[in-house]
């Protein structure tokens, strides 16, 4: 027994002092593990002449609310976005980026065909566009032109392209009256009837939320049905939305796979994501509790992406990771068909920490035949000693009466909030074992404070270029030059439904019998529209045939596809 | 090792230990912390903890008393755990469960441990691994006034009953008035905290543990306004384990005092029963 003794004393000093001396060991641990992988990726915005620096002083906005007064920086931090669109139809797609301030100048970059963009917002009457955050292209009258929705701090609006190419308001969207953050929006056809729909929720009113893990005082999430004329009229109620949340990100989806419907994530912040199921013309179903319990109570982004050889989506929603006081970090909630529920395995795969999460995108960055994980990140960049998490939590932590009034939040000052964090590269090893990359990339060199991420094949080469929206911050652009696997690319189009295909399912059939899949809505994500083309990354595969799902219902098999270039596909085949 | 017996017997507790009080209020805990999907708990985790805490507690003493006792503290501190520490590691929660056991047994002076189990192993695990634990903030609570009135309530009882109201109240006193001072001077919002079920939980069931507390009524006061002093220090300094931190220095303080004061001599904090194996 003294031996027994003797080891377990032992083992109880020598576990205490490598906990005690963990600090020191810890990084020298993960140096060992960091490893390089082909990935090229090179910020050329000045040099391609994309110079565009978001603004959001909301002074003006906020004159008449002094509660708030202290909180500018926060309410200021939310609304940088980016679209990409070939607007002109050259097959080369722009980049357009609202700023929010008033009086502050959107841009929008004209792909120019040879590397660089030029601004051309006033030639499109899209310079000025009232507190503009989240633009979403889409063609709400069926001509074939696309009308922008803007949400915005003040009313959320559609804008029509006239006949000389300019765009003009054209459609507010009602009960939106009140100054309201607001960058969760999706384009969709719920009803499939041919009419594109839009859903949107907001952030409150100016309000702070009643708590930090279980609010209701957010804003509705609203659903509107188009007509085909780009007039709109509110099916929320009898889509089945009710509550009020606080929403960062509405990601569409058929979850799962029961063709001709689509599902939304909610991410949601300050209460639990919302899982809402469609259920065709009886509305939507709240089945949240299909997720398994886990401390995800500040979602930003809603990515859904398939794993390679998976049938069911997988929901990326980027939260916050801070040491000390948030540890859990990002979510990839996969589909767990013997237990009925999502599992998170964002831990797993090891892409779960990188710091106040924003836009994250699942992509194949050097078309190797599985994909990458980009995040950006950093909320607030202020004064870089003190940070303003200590203060906050004393409120936070408090009862609903205190951490509902703005007027107990502790003043912000130029506190930093998970400011100035270097945005992540997750490679992808195959195995889904993922390694940060992004500062042997020297990605995100400044640090800048992401928001929205898009993908972009500004060259036309197959490689995902791409583009940060920076919250009060100059915009990145990426240009990809890493070494590049077969890929073949395909764009839609659609003419036995809406020509742009929303909620069309890709399958692409490989050469070594695996497969992959891709559900078509270029808005998913969080604060960004991306390149609607999608490009399948190969490696050594070839591919053997795709199928498609209209939303139509009709199904088309492609067997002549042509690698290294985009393919164009349509319902006719 | 002063009570080390020659032969096999089993220890239990006596029914006015007011440990079964606290057991009492902790399956209300535990069920709240389940059903309360911002919680993130699931009951696999509080099994994990429970079980691991019970083995660990019953090995321990055998190995090292050979004594087979009714491990009650050990299933005070799994819940102590569970409900305090977040983390999402399994190895984090076997760690802090094995920290909790081993420092009653090996980090003590005059026989006696010096620091609150959760508190020790909460505070080294969270300073040494912040990317992975942090203690579990108000929040998760969901910030519901009823729910704050009855951890006071349950609170009350049990400090009343482990006579340690002394160091409870004390505790609230000087931390109430020095944080009315700084609100009102506009240094921090630190009075918010005390509202905070987290911050509740910290006064009337750790702070107030009867092992590691004066038994003395001079001291016990002495004690929590000692806490309440460095807390606000440390708050004034922006430090996260502001609380937990405080206690521990506070403890150990009171420990190495006590080796001259012999304020723990005075009397027992609660009484057990040894029943010979076969006859329990």
């Amino acid at each position: 027994m003294k031996f027994f003794s003797f080891c377990l004393r032992s083992a109880f000093y020598l576990i205490l002092a490598g906990v005690v001396s963990a600090p020191f060991w810890k990084g020298k641990l993960r140096s060992h593990t960091a490893k390089q992988a082909s990935i090229i990726l090179r910020e050329v915005g000045t040099s391609a002449g994309v110079d565009f620096h978001h603004r959001n002083d909301l002074t003006e906005l906020f004159r008449n609310q002094p509660q708030f007064a202290h909180l500018n920086n926060w309410l200021e931090a939310i609304s940088a976005s980016v679209a990409i669109v070939d607007l002109n139809k050259d097959g080369l797609y722009d980049i357009f980026f609202t700023s929010t301030e008033m009086g502050s100048a959107s841009g929008l970059f004209i792909n120019q065909g040879d590397g660089t963009f030029k601004e051309r917002s006033k030639d499109y009457n899209l310079t000025y566009l009232l507190t503009a955050a989240r633009p979403l292209f889409f063609d709400c009258d069926n001509d074939g032109e696309l009308e922008v929705f803007v949400t915005a701090h003040m009313k959320n609006l559609v804008y029509k392209m006239d006949k000389d190419g300019k765009y003009q308001k054209y459609f507010t969207f009602p009960d939106n009256v009140k100054p309201q953050i607001s960058v969760a929006a999706n384009i969709l056809d719920f009803n499939n009837d041919g009419n594109l729909d839009v859903v949107f929720g907001g952030m409150g009113h100016l309000n702070a939320p009643e708590s930090m893990v279980s609010a209701e005082n957010g804003s509705p999430l609203q659903l509107f049905e188009g007509n085909g004329t780009c007039d709109f009229k509110d099916a929320s109620e009898k889509m089945g939305f009710k509550g009020n949340v606080f929403v960062h990100a509405i990601g569409v989806g058929d979850f799962w796979n029961r063709g001709g419907v689509q599902d939304l994530w909610i991410a949601t912040d300050f209460n639990e994501d919302h899982i809402l199921r469609h259920e065709g013309a009886a509305g939507y179903v709240d089945v949240s509790s299909l997720k398994r319990k886990g401390q995800s109570q500040n979602g930003m982004a809603s990515e859904i992406f398939y794993e390679n050889d998976s049938k069911y989506p997988s929901i990326y929603v980027s939260h916050i990771y801070e040491p000390g006081y948030f540890t859990d970090g990002n979510k990839v909630w996969r589909w767990d068909e013997q237990s009925g529920t999502y599992v998170n395995v964002a831990r797993d795969w090891g892409v779960h920490h990188c710091g106040w999460g924003w836009a994250g995108m699942n992509v194949d960055l050097s078309n190797k035949g599985f994909a990458d994980f980009v995040v950006v990140n950093g909320f607030v960049t202020g004064e870089s000693k003190s940070n303003w998490w200590f203060k906050i939590q004393t409120t936070t932590n408090s009862l609903r009466p205190v951490v509902g009034n703005p007027r107990f939040w502790p003043k912000m000052d130029d506190l930093n909030l998970s400011g100035r964090q270097r945005d992540c590269v997750f490679s992808n090893d195959g195995a889904n074992h993922y390694t940060d990359i992004a500062e042997s990339l020297d990605f995100d060199h400044d640090r800048r404070d992401g928001r929205g991420l898009a993908r972009i094949d500004f060259n036309n080469d197959g490689l995902p270029d791409l583009v940060v929206a920076n919250q009060k911050q100059r915009a990145s652009l990426y240009l990809n030059e890493s070494p590049s696997g077969n890929w073949v690319g395909f764009e839609l189009k659609a003419t036995k439904s809406h020509w742009q295909a929303l909620g069309a399912q890709m399958t692409l059939h490989l050469s070594d019998g695996s497969f992959m899949k891709r559900y078509h809505n270029p808005y998913n994500g969080y604060a960004s529209q991306h390149d609607p083309r999608h490009v399948f990354g190969l490696g050594d595969r070839r591919p053997e045939k795709l199928v498609i799902k209209w939303p139509s219902g009709v199904e088309t098999v492609v067997t002549d596809l042509k690698t290294g270039t985009y393919n164009k596909v349509t319902d006719h085949e | 090792m002063s009570n080390r017996r020659t032969s096999l017997a089993v220890i239990l507790p006596y029914w006015s230990d007011p440990r079964f009080v606290f057991g009492t209020f902790a399956i209300f805990f535990i069920w709240f912390s389940l059903v309360t999907m911002s919680f993130g708990r699931t009951l696999g985790d509080f099994l994990i903890c429970f079980f691991a805490m019970v083995s660990l507690e019953l090995i321990f003493n055998y190995i090292l008393r050979r004594e087979i006792v009714f491990p009650l503290s050990g299933m005070i501190s799994s819940v102590g755990a569970f409900l305090l520490v977040d983390t999402q590691s399994i190895w984090i929660v076997l760690l802090v469960a094995f920290l909790t056991i081993g420092s009653k047994f090996f980090i003590q002076l005059r026989g006696r441990h010096i620091f609150n189990p959760n508190n020790f192993a909460i505070v080294v695990v969270a300073l040494a691994f912040p990317e992975l634990v942090s203690p579990t903030g108000g929040m998760r609570w969901g910030g519901q006034l009823w729910l704050a009135v009855l951890i006071f309530t349950f609170g009350l009882i049990l400090v009343y009953r482990a006579r340690r109201w002394l160091v409870s109240f004390s505790y609230i006193s000087v931390f109430f008035s020095l944080a009315l001072l700084f609100k009102t001077m506009s240094i921090n919002n630190s009075i918010y905290t005390l509202l905070s079920p987290g911050s509740q939980l910290f006064i009337f069931f750790m702070i107030s543990d009867p092992r590691t507390s004066p038994n003395s009524q001079k001291l016990q006061i002495l004690f929590g306004v000692s806490i309440a002093l460095l807390d606000h220090l440390f708050r004034l300094n922006q430090f996260r384990l502001a609380g937990l931190f405080s206690l521990f220095l506070v403890a150990l303080l009171y420990s190495l005092a006590d080796l001259s004061l012999k304020d723990k001599d005075l009397v027992k904090s609660w009484k057990v029963r040894s029943v010979p194996l076969g006859e329990a």
